[in-house]
Order: structure tokens, then sequence, then C-alpha cells
């Protein structure tokens, strides 16, 4: 207001009080006074002053108002940013601001309350997942040892061999799910802590000749492009994601078919052909997610797969092209 | 002194055992000895009966204070170690064993197949660690190995069937003829004689011959091919019958 009063005193003096001005002009000359239209002079200056006052009271509110929220949400944007940044897996409570505003300091404690306890609930599952892993190895160890003394007996029928075998291989299917279970659960509780600079070159050929004694009839073509790729990684979780890659191009292959492993740039590339026609790549990395009835696996690969690259902040994806299903990790 | 003595229900319990122990002695002194270490109790018995048979006379302890005692009174070839006691951790009793200077042998068996705990183990001087669960000939093949390392010191020539097999130098010959195995046929072969004269199951073989991987393969078959090509081997260089057949789902190594 203070601002626009020179405004005030320009518009005053020309609009509203000119006819005045001029009478006293006029009269401190000695000259007659001129006509006058007052009324008309009236309406007009009012007119003016009140458009004049309207436009600046609006402008003062508007720049008030935006100064004001911008202080007073100051804390509650800091907050936002702050709980956007919070992630369940890294196990961190964000520090909120403090504010001396009364709703702020209570929306503030009711958060850091509500965080706090998925926190606690978040790691007691990841807890439990992992302690019933190891409380199932006991049992599992006792189930297959009986087995092993059972298969001792002298007079064992072929009909109860027949029985064993597939005891044996449901022993190992359990101990199996039970140990890729407890993989992924000790990758989410990041007790993989050991990383080391790896040629993935040379690590690939180390494993090859590993690799191709389970590919059967299966072609195995390798292509490494890109020799000097070194990636930061561990070796225990590396060695696992090729495996469940591999394995799984096997396991999905047709007779006869082939496998590719490429490295170039920054990626390895495992695909394979397959009678299965193209997956959904948003499904397939899900835990226990099974496209066909006749799955031999026990849907944790690829999502160890993931997690594993999640891990290392890899980003691994799915696609079909000529035929094939890629399976691409981008370090 | 007579009172503390009745108080103490282990001192009492070995005041009764004693001339069981004195036999113990005598009886075994040129059987191996060994200890299983682990509380659960099913899982002990079957190590047991797997074993006894074999040249072993097994000792069991079921609890930390047991196996502390027992550890430290007698002298075994090989250990068995659970890290998971009621009283206590394994590592603890590991470590005893090795103030001693005690040149005993010892297996970590351990349900918690943690990276952690294997260095550890390894570190305070286990010479082997196994993961449960495991299967018996595969713990039967590490206690022979271990306790062969221990005897003859490394550098040993191992006979069986009229096959003689270099250790150290991972060659193969019958009557002084070599015989060329791959690296998964000489692996089966020693697995087999280490488990000589028991039936061993396809799955224990699997897992023994591909290790994790064979976490992820859906069928034992593979080890079939195998069998049969140390067997067409073994027959060529005139060794024949030794492997005998359980239905397809066991193998028996027999010594002639």
């Amino acid at each position: 207001m203070l601002l626009a009063t020179p405004l005030f005193y320009f518009l005053t003096k020309h609009y509203y009080a000119e006819d005045m001005i001029d009478i006293i002009e006029a009269v401190g000359q000695g000259q007659p006074i001129p006509a006058l239209d007052l009324e008309e002079d009236i309406m007009h200056g009012i007119m003016i002053q009140f458009g004049v006052i309207t436009v600046v009271l609006a402008v003062a509110i508007v720049l008030t108002v935006r100064f004001i929220s911008r202080r007073l949400w100051k804390p509650f944007d800091e907050m936002l940013l702050r709980i956007e940044g919070f992630r369940l897996e890294d196990g961190k409570l964000p520090a909120l601001p403090e504010s001396d505003v009364e709703e702020f300091a209570r929306l503030n404690r009711t958060l850091t309350a509500l965080m706090e306890g998925s926190l606690a609930s978040y790691r007691t599952q990841k807890e439990f997942t992992e302690n019933a892993s190891h409380e199932l190895q006991t049992p599992l160890a006792v189930f297959q040892s009986k087995l092993d003394l059972l298969l001792q007996q002298p007079d064992l029928t072929r009909q109860q061999a027949e029985l064993m075998q597939i005891l044996y291989e449901t022993s190992n299917r359990l101990s199996r799910l039970n140990r890729n279970l407890l993989l992924l659960a000790k990758i989410d509780n990041r007790q993989y802590g050991q990383m080391e600079d790896i040629n993935l070159t040379r690590f690939l050929e180390e494993q090859a000749s590993y690799l191709q004694s389970i590919t059967g009839d299966i072609f195995f073509y390798e292509e490494f492009t890109n020799s000097g790729l070194t990636v930061r990684a561990n070796r225990t979780l590396l060695e696992s994601l090729v495996n469940n890659l591999v394995v799984n191009a096997v396991r999905y292959n047709r007779p006869g078919g082939e496998i590719y492993l490429t490295v170039s740039d920054r990626e390895l590339t495992v695909s394979n052909t397959s009678d299965e026609p193209a997956l959904d790549a948003r499904l397939i990395f899900n835990r226990f997610y099974r496209p066909s009835e006749k799955v031999k696996g026990n849907g944790l690969g690829l999502a160890i797969v993931r997690a594993i690259c999640e891990y290392h902040g890899w980003k691994v994806e799915y696609q079909y092209r000529d035929n094939r299903h890629c399976f691409i990790v981008n370090f | 002194m007579w009172v503390n003595i009745v108080k103490n229900p282990i001192l009492l319990q070995y005041i009764f055992k004693f001339p069981y122990y004195l036999c113990f002695h005598v009886y075994s002194s040129n059987a191996m000895k060994l200890l299983i270490i682990e509380d659960e109790r099913e899982l002990s018995a079957s190590i047991v009966t797997y074993l006894s048979s074999e040249n072993y006379v097994c000792e069991q302890a079921f609890t930390y204070a047991e196996a502390l005692e027992k550890v430290g009174l007698y002298d075994y070839d090989c250990v068995l170690l659970d890290l998971m006691l009621p009283g206590g951790n394994g590592l603890d009793i590991l470590r005893e064993i090795r103030k001693r200077q005690n040149p005993v042998g010892v297996i970590i068996v351990s349900a918690k197949d943690s990276l952690d705990d294997k260095v550890r183990g390894l570190e305070i001087g286990a010479d082997d660690y196994l993961a449960k669960p495991f299967h018996l000939p595969e713990l039967s093949m590490r206690i022979y190995a271990i306790i062969r390392r221990r005897e003859f010191a490394g550098g040993n020539l191992l006979h069986s069937n009229g096959i003689e097999i270099n250790l150290p130098a991972k060659l193969v010959s019958v009557k002084g003829r070599p015989v060329v195995l791959t690296r998964t046929e000489y692996e089966l072969l020693l697995f087999f004689i280490g488990n000589a004269g028991k039936v061993v199951s396809k799955a224990a073989m699997a897992e023994h011959l591909s290790g994790d991987m064979a976490d992820m393969l859906d069928s034992h078959d593979f080890v079939y091919t195998h069998i049969k090509n140390l067997k067409a081997k073994l027959a060529e260089a005139g060794v024949r019958d030794c492997v005998k057949n359980v239905y397809g789902t066991g193998y028996k190594w027999i010594e002639l």
C-alpha cells in the first residue's frame, strides 16, 4: 500500500482533484472561476480509485500468501523429501526436521512411529524366513539320513527301491527349495558383503567346462566381444547368477537346441531356443511364478537372479527376439 | 569331596562307566575312534548306525558340556561337530580341542550354511565343513579322507580290488597298467571306495559330483552314464563285478 502512494497521489492530482486545483489556481491568479462538473468528476475519480485499490490489494494479497505459505510449508516439504527417500529394504529411519508447529510435530511423531513399526516388522519377517530355513535343515538331514540307512537293508525289493528313488528326489527338491529360500533371505539381509573386481570373461571361461557338463545334447555357444569387462561383485552370488541363468536355459530348451552366452559392452546375455512361446517380462522374475504346468524348477531361479542383480545395482531384463528367450544383465 | 562327586551327575556317570571306558580303550586299539557331537538324537543315531559297521567306534555327545567333557578326557581320531549346541557354541569346543595341540581331525556339520561360520571354523582349525542336510555316504567319504590324510600324511596309495590309486598324482592303475579315467569317473571311484560295502544312493553321488549345481538339476540320471563308463573302463582293465546295482536307486562297491 505504501509503495502504491505515489500512484494515488498522481491519480488524485490528475483525475479526481483536477477541477479543485484548477479553481484554486484560477482564484490565485484572479481569474474567473471555471465551470464545474462535480458529479461526473467525483464518480470518475471514485471508480478509478476503487479499481486501483482493488488491483493493489489483490497483488499484495497474492504476494503475501505465496511468501507466507512457502515459509509455512517449508518443514512439510522437507519432510516429504525425506520420506520419499525412505526405503524399507535399507532399514534406515530418515531423520525428520523439527517443527514448532503443533500439527507438523504431531505428523512427525506419527510418521516416525509408522516407519519404525514397518521397519521392525520387515526385519522380523526377514529374520523369520532365515530362521525357518535354518530350522528346516536339521529335520531334512534326519529324513535324508534315514533314507540312506533304509537303502542299506539287504532284502530291499525293486518296488521299495523305486519308491525310495522318488523319496530321494523329493527330499532333494525340498532341500533345494529350502536352500534357495535361504539364499534369497540372505541377499535380502545383505549378508554378502565381500565384493571383489572380477573379469567377467575369465570368470565365465572358468565356469564353462562346469556349465557344459550339464547341457547334455544342447549346443553351447560362447561369444565374448568385450573381454576387458570387469565387474565389482560378490563371487558366490555371481556364480549363482550365471548358474541359474544357464540352468534355466537348459531346462526350458528343446532337445538338440542351442544356448548362447555373449558378453558385449557392459552386458551379459544368456539366450536359448525353446518350444515355449514368449513369456510375460513383468511376471517371470516373481517368486514362484510358473508360466506353464510342465515345470521342473522350483520357481525361484529367476527371483534369485533378480535379487542378485538388485543387490549389485545391475539391471536384468527379458526379451523375446528371433525365436529366442534372452536374459540380459546390464552391469 | 564325596559330596561333590555325588552332586555332580556327570562325574558320577564317569565313575560308574569307568570300567566301560577301560574296555573301550583296549578294545578299540586298532579301530578308529569317532566322537559325534550332535544334539539331534535321531541324526546322531543315523550317523552311528551308518559308520559303526565300518572300522569305526562311535561315541556320542548331545550337549555342549558333555562334548567338552569327552573331548577333554579321551583321544579321538575324528570329531564331528555341530555348531549350534544346547549350552554353547561348537566353535568353542573346537578352540578347546586345538588348544590341547590335539591332532584330531574335525569336521564341522552345521545347519547354518553361512560363509562366515565356515571361514571362522576353518581358521580355528577345522579340517572340513559339511552343511546340513547331507548324505551319509558324503560324510563317510569325508571322514575317510581325513583319517587317511592323518594316518599316512598324504603321500599314499589306495588299494581296492586290485586297483591301485595314487592319490597325490590322481593316477589309477590295475596290475601296473594305467587306466585313464575322466575327473568325474575318478571322483566316483574314490567315493565308492570311501563307502565300500555300503549302498550309495544315486542322489548322494549326484550331489557329490556336481556340488551346488545338483541343487538345480532335476534328475540324478546323469550319474548312471558316468557309472556305466567307469564300469566299462574297469572291466576292460580286468576288474569286473565290483559295482552292484540296487534297482537303479543305489550302487554298492564290493570288495572282492
